[in-house]
């Protein structure tokens, strides 16, 4: 079953277009949304979760169409910005008094474990804390009504790599259940490389590549060549290529075939932050 | 929709706090000096004097010392409706994000905005009656259903001002707060300018001496706030209604945007 389900969804502001977006996230998979700055990833997840009317397309959430039901799907969705909304003035003990009067399944005592958990003091003002403190809070908000889909935008931008890698562990907890999904978009790929199982890629407010994440990097390589043995690549295996001081480096899109073809020309594994340069460049 | 209203709530308590107390207090003293100063004071001689130097009548000190009323009892609903500062504290935090992202409708967030004004304004009103009691009960200046049928028609009115400024600032977007508020403020004026042409025109018209016109608009004003409050209620629930089902359509057409 797949938990969002995109149909050609389109949104046109002028100076930015999303274009006829498709794609569907599978329940129980972590499925990261990679493109650069402005490429359209937060548009895509307002449209999920209708903060705005689109033009045209479906979005579809837990098989529901969000322009009809979305309230009552967002009780089901835990989301995270990258900047935190709360007031300034709001203690961990006025943001649960606040949710608990909103979500029907709020559980303050899940809320209170994860500010423990996360070392959040309770009583102490949010805007007191760090950058990395407000991403935790927010999660915290969003693990704590039982949302069976985390959506998140950019949570971990800005922050070191150390809280990266234990906000990373905290997503991995969360899916060890069957039933929980996340969407993570970012533009740090390196994150979604240790977590997500699908990946979205965007440009320009077009998706240009989406699937299996170790099915896209089994695919995708670099091949190494003389600036000469660029003519004797076949055009279509080659998404783009860059042209070195010492040689060629081309993205190819099917390693295998690429192999059988060019025995003698080195084929090295791409990973996802080179897939998403060549194809945008 | 609970939750959004409590939150309204914990940003007036954490920015107006302070004032509110200030605000209760120094009612309760003006309503105590009002009381001592209208039998024995300040308020008891000018009463006297200005029957006896200016002609004017009892009905017409009266009317100048509701005035006097009008604008204390103003001071609680000034205070605790201050829509502005909510709204601009949200945006400030970027509140919509969180917001729009909770299992509630457009429509029951603006509802619970509104539900918000509502329930402040009774505290307002709590103020009030403290002033109506002290006055009705120790002084001659008017009974208590008449200072009451005031109270519930500066209640309207501030109403009503709230519910537009929610209007207007859906309207004008965000980071516009304040003109929103002049927006509402300028509506009300007009309409009531264009209510009462005739007699402020009939002032413009006399000579400036002649403060018989100006006396007979103020009075009538103060007469209909106090005796005919169930027009201004009425006008207050049409508005509302109107300025939700505004909010909305606006808010709808802005969605993403605002």
């Amino acid at each position: 079953m797949n938990v969002i389900e995109i149909k050609g969804i389109t949104k046109d502001y002028g100076d930015f277009k999303l274009d006829n977006v498709s794609f569907s996230i599978p329940e129980g998979s972590v499925c990261g949304f990679i493109g650069q700055n402005g490429a359209g990833k937060t548009t895509t997840i307002k449209a999920i979760l209708d903060i705005i009317k689109v033009d045209s397309g479906e979005v579809f959430v837990f098989g529901k169409d969000v322009s009809r039901d979305g309230a009552a799907i967002r009780e089901d969705i835990g989301v995270v910005f990258d900047e935190m909304g709360f007031h300034e003035f709001m203690t961990g003990k006025d943001i649960n008094i606040m949710m608990k009067n909103i979500y029907k399944n709020w559980n303050e005592e899940v809320f209170f474990d994860y500010l423990k958990k996360f070392s959040l003091p309770s009583r102490k003002p949010c805007g007191e804390f760090s950058r990395g403190m407000r991403m935790k809070l927010q999660i915290a908000v969003a693990l704590s009504h039982n949302a069976k889909l985390l959506i998140m935008d950019e949570p971990t931008s800005g922050l070191d790599p150390i809280v990266r890698n234990e906000m990373i562990q905290i997503f991995r907890e969360y899916v060890v259940e069957e039933d929980h999904t996340i969407l993570l978009s970012s533009h740090i790929t390196s994150d979604l490389e240790k977590l997500a199982d699908e990946v979205v890629f965007i440009n320009k407010g077009k998706i240009f590549l989406s699937g299996n994440k170790d099915e896209i990097l089994e695919k995708h390589g670099i091949l190494k060549c003389k600036k000469d043995d660029l003519k004797k690549i076949s055009e279509g295996l080659i998404v783009n290529y860059d042209v070195e001081s010492y040689g060629v480096s081309i993205l190819v899109n099917d390693i295998d075939a690429c192999r059988k073809l060019y025995p003698d020309m080195v084929i090295e594994p791409a990973n996802l932050e080179e897939i998403m340069l060549y194809y945008v460049r | 929709m609970k939750g959004l209203i409590i939150k309204d709530f914990m940003i007036l308590r954490r920015h107006q706090s302070v004032m509110f107390l200030y605000i209760l207090i120094v009612t309760i003293i003006l309503a105590v000096m009002f009381v001592l100063s209208s039998k024995h004071g300040n308020i008891s001689q000018v009463m006297d004097g200005l029957m006896a130097d200016k002609g004017f009548t009892t009905s017409d000190i009266q009317h100048v010392i509701f005035d006097e009323i009008i604008i204390f009892m103003l001071l609680p609903f000034a205070l605790v409706l201050d829509v502005s500062a909510i709204i601009l504290a949200d945006n400030k935090a970027s509140f919509s994000k969180v917001s729009a992202c909770l299992p509630v409708s457009l429509s029951q967030r603006i509802l619970a905005r509104f539900m918000s004004i509502g329930l402040l304004s009774v505290i307002g009103m709590a103020i009030d009656l403290i002033m109506v009691i002290l006055l009705s009960v120790f002084t001659d200046i008017a009974g208590f259903m008449t200072l009451l049928g005031i109270m519930v028609s500066l209640a309207s009115i501030m109403l009503i001002m709230s519910f537009l400024t929610v209007m207007f600032s859906f309207l004008l977007g965000s980071g516009k707060e304040d003109y929103a508020q002049f927006a509402s403020v300028f509506t009300m004026v007009a309409a009531a300018i264009i209510f009462n042409i005739k007699s402020i025109v009939a002032i413009f018209k006399t000579s400036s001496l002649d403060i018989t016109h100006y006396m007979r608009f103020l009075n009538n004003i103060v007469d209909f706030m106090a005796y005919k409050s169930y027009i201004m209620l009425i006008v207050m629930l049409v508005v509302c209604v109107l300025c939700y089902w505004g909010s909305v359509k606006i808010a709808e057409n802005k969605r993403g945007i605002i």
